[in-house]
């Protein structure tokens, strides 16, 4: 497969093709944390749309080819973070409007989960995706960020910390407080390997 | 109490991130740390758990296109490559050398001459007068001199550098123009050709249209062929 410093060597030339085979390598990725984080299709989709708008504009910027994907994220993680700053309601809150308007959202929050774990029904496929978006979405931010990043994205702690400019022991303490945080909430809708298997 | 290998060697050694001698070393220690033991196990539970989240394809077919440059566009591009000059290397060593002459016009000179020796000693002190005092206003005079000198072989180096770089400017862009009138002359001798050769084909195809249908009414003079049904008048 061709290097991605190839492809951007071959776009600073004057190839166009260069850039949009980029585009196409990463488009879905982008959008996959995107949507991850920001937990909305449309929003994500203009996202990876306005990070790969910047990304053409400022390649020539970029010193060293060799780390464009951790360069590319570090975009995309700036654009998101601007996008929730500039939402004026908290999305996350907002994913179930009853937690909206009751008192006490976190605890709700739980309550909301449980309901998805009725012990008279399985737990399906559905459900799951509904429990790990609830859960995730009670994490905070720079918790949630670098679990969507490694678990979903796959990449190192040491581009995870360029990404988000920061030290690698940073990323992995955020890593592991975000994650003991998750298996808290699970442990309490009873989420174990047995529910996995069943499903 | 929590061994403190969790939240460092146990993520890098879940994630696959450790070499080879660690990786070994951390699943002996694992082999006798309950404390970690557990976590491994709640850590690929959780990891299991969101694995589950797949992302519908949003089917995205994002596709850049090269803009097509207008002229404006070209000569702010070919100025781009000319951005050097606005970096102006000379003059910001020229503004540093002024700077020194200034920071020295702060400094008191003095220069003594020795008659015995014959030797002239020069001292300086900063914002203070110097130990020695001046007596020889020529020295002083030359020294204000030699300084105007300087400072007016600055200017001219930098109102010199200035038109250099403003003739080089025109140059270019004066073949910049060059360019583009030789271009224009070049197509329309192009389309002038493309017409003739046009205006050439169109005649001869009436010619060899004339010629073919005077033949053939010949043809049919000769033969008798008279056009079938009635022409209206």
């Amino acid at each position: 497969m061709v290097r991605d410093s190839e492809l951007i060597r071959d776009f600073l030339g004057g190839d166009i093709d260069g850039f949009n085979r980029l585009v196409r390598r990463w488009q879905g990725r982008l959008y996959n944390f995107a949507y991850r984080y920001l937990m909305d299709e449309e929003e994500a989709k203009e996202i990876v749309q306005s990070a790969l708008i910047k990304t053409y504009k400022n390649l020539r910027k970029l010193k060293n080819p060799e780390k464009f994907s951790s360069w590319v994220f570090q975009i995309t993680v700036n654009l998101c973070r601007d996008r929730l700053k500039h939402n004026k309601k908290n999305r996350f809150t907002a994913l179930n409007d009853d937690i909206l308007r009751s008192k006490g959202a976190k605890n709700n929050h739980l309550d909301s989960m449980e309901a998805l774990v009725n012990p008279t029904k399985k737990v399906d496929q559905q459900d799951l995706v509904e429990i790990i978006k609830k859960t995730l979405a009670q994490l905070s931010e720079e918790h949630r960020i670098v679990i969507i990043m490694k678990e979903y994205e796959g990449f190192k702690f040491s581009e995870i910390a360029e990404s988000l400019n920061c030290p690698v022991n940073t990323v992995k303490s955020r890593m592991y407080y975000g994650l003991t945080q998750m298996q808290k909430i699970l442990k309490k809708l009873n989420i174990d390997k047995e529910v996995l298997n069943e499903m | 109490m929590k061994c403190d290998k969790i939240n460092t060697l146990l993520l890098d050694y879940f994630y696959n991130e450790l070499d080879e001698i660690n990786r070994k070393q951390f699943e002996r220690h694992m082999q006798s740390c309950n404390d970690c033991k557990r976590a491994y196990k709640e850590l690929s539970l959780t990891s299991t758990v969101l694995k589950k989240w797949a992302v519908p394809d949003p089917n995205l077919n994002i596709v850049f296109v090269a803009a097509k440059s207008t002229l404006t566009e070209k000569i702010k591009d070919a100025l781009h490559a000319f951005s050097w000059l606005k970096r102006r290397p000379l003059r910001k060593i020229a503004y540093g050398f002024a700077a020194v002459l200034l920071i020295l016009s702060f400094v008191n000179f003095a220069a003594v001459y020795d008659n015995e020796t014959g030797s002239i000693a020069i001292s300086t002190s900063i914002f203070g007068k110097s130990s020695r005092t001046i007596n020889d206003d020529f020295l002083m005079e030359k020294l204000l001199i030699s300084q105007n000198q300087i400072l007016e072989i600055m200017q001219e180096n930098l109102i010199d550098q200035e038109s250099r770089q403003v003739e080089q400017l025109n140059r270019f862009l004066a073949n910049y123009m060059q360019n583009i009138e030789y271009q224009r002359q070049q197509d329309l001798d192009i389309v002038g050709s493309s017409l003739q050769t046009l205006y050439d084909f169109t005649d001869q195809s009436i010619e060899d249209t004339k010629d073919a249908l005077y033949k053939d009414l010949l043809v049919a003079i000769r033969m008798d062929i008279k056009p079938e049904g009635e022409i209206k008048k």
